[in-house]
């Protein structure tokens, strides 16, 4: 067995390759971290159902959100980040993966075809309103 | 299609689903969506290397669906089939360098990273509002780990099964083939 086994010099072609998109990507999530008034925004089957501007959260609370085949997410919002509490899904992966603060993270739940994702602008800001009560 | 290619088929589907029952039970937190260890890989690396193209192609998609129904339910197929084709076309084209140009580790990290983009198209495609770009770097770096350690195992049996004799090619050499 010789030493370069599992190396060989075309590798780098693909360490290389994988080593741009690793920087470009953080870079790209890195614009949007940190910013004041992250926006959750919540969809399902691709419409937006909801928008949460997470910034002017004062008092956690929870709200259950249903669709159309009675499948449901139970969404725990608290100031200045969110998550899913409960699923009616199998998998429960947008339950595992806990809370999201920063812009352009996500929680997706494929099964019930539900969306939270934090966008970095806040249009109602910009606005000059203050917050909208829901 | 004779009896050896049905068994070799046969077999290398039932090591996938058994390594995917496996990996399923292992307690690895969930990083990301799509991030995982990925070891039924291993078998898709091992039968691009010892069955013929479309063998392997049959293993792929067979170990895909019959994996995602066993695991999730029908709509983890279309996730796991678009993964494993992207993968399977990237490994297989890459193949061909292989030992000349890529070392088996390279081959696996980049099936793997791509495995898990083909999902993530998949998953971006039917929630339709999904920022994929953001999940690449922390897929790049989980693929670069657990790409690696799945090539280097595919390697080892790899050479394991050539040293058993077991490949039809190497049988025939050695005698009439039973029948």
């Amino acid at each position: 067995m010789n030493k370069s086994r599992y190396f060989k010099p075309g590798d780098l072609i693909i360490y290389g390759a994988l080593l741009v998109i690793f920087v470009t990507g953080t870079l790209i999530a890195a614009g949007g971290l940190g910013e004041e008034g992250a926006v959750a925004v919540i969809t399902q089957d691709g419409r937006e159902i909801r928008r949460i501007n997470l910034g002017q959260v004062d008092e956690s609370y929870e709200f259950r959100v249903e669709n159309a085949e009675g499948q449901y997410n139970i969404i725990r919002v608290e100031p200045g980040r969110i998550r899913v509490t409960e699923a009616s899904c199998p998998d429960k992966v947008d339950v595992k993966q806990g809370w999201i603060s920063s812009a352009h993270q996500s929680i997706v739940c494929l099964p019930n075809r539900l969306v939270i994702r934090i966008e970095a602008d806040a249009p109602e800001a910009e606005d000059g309103i203050d917050g909208i009560a829901f | 299609m004779n009896t050896r290619r049905i068994t070799w088929i046969g077999v290398l589907v039932s090591q996938a689903l058994m390594l995917h029952a496996v990996e399923r039970m292992l307690p690895i937190p969930q990083l990301a969506p799509g991030v995982k260890l990925g070891l039924a890989n291993i078998i898709t690396l091992v039968a691009l290397n010892i069955l013929p193209w479309a063998d392997a192609f049959l293993v792929m998609v067979l170990r895909s669906m019959l994996g995602a129904l066993l695991g999730g339910g029908a709509s983890g197929v279309l996730f796991s089939l678009a993964g494993g084709t992207l993968s399977f076309l990237a490994m297989s084209f890459l193949m061909k360098y292989k030992d000349i140009l890529f070392s088996i580790a390279a081959i696996s990290v980049g099936g793997a990273f791509l495995h898990n983009v083909g999902q993530i198209i998949m998953a971006s495609l039917i929630v339709e509002t999904f920022n994929i770009f953001v999940y690449f770097p922390i897929l790049a770096a989980s693929a670069l780990v657990t790409g690696f350690f799945t090539g280097v195992i595919s390697d080892l049996i790899i050479n394991a099964i050539r040293h058993a004799r077991l490949l039809p090619g190497s049988a025939r050499r050695r005698g009439p083939e039973p029948s």
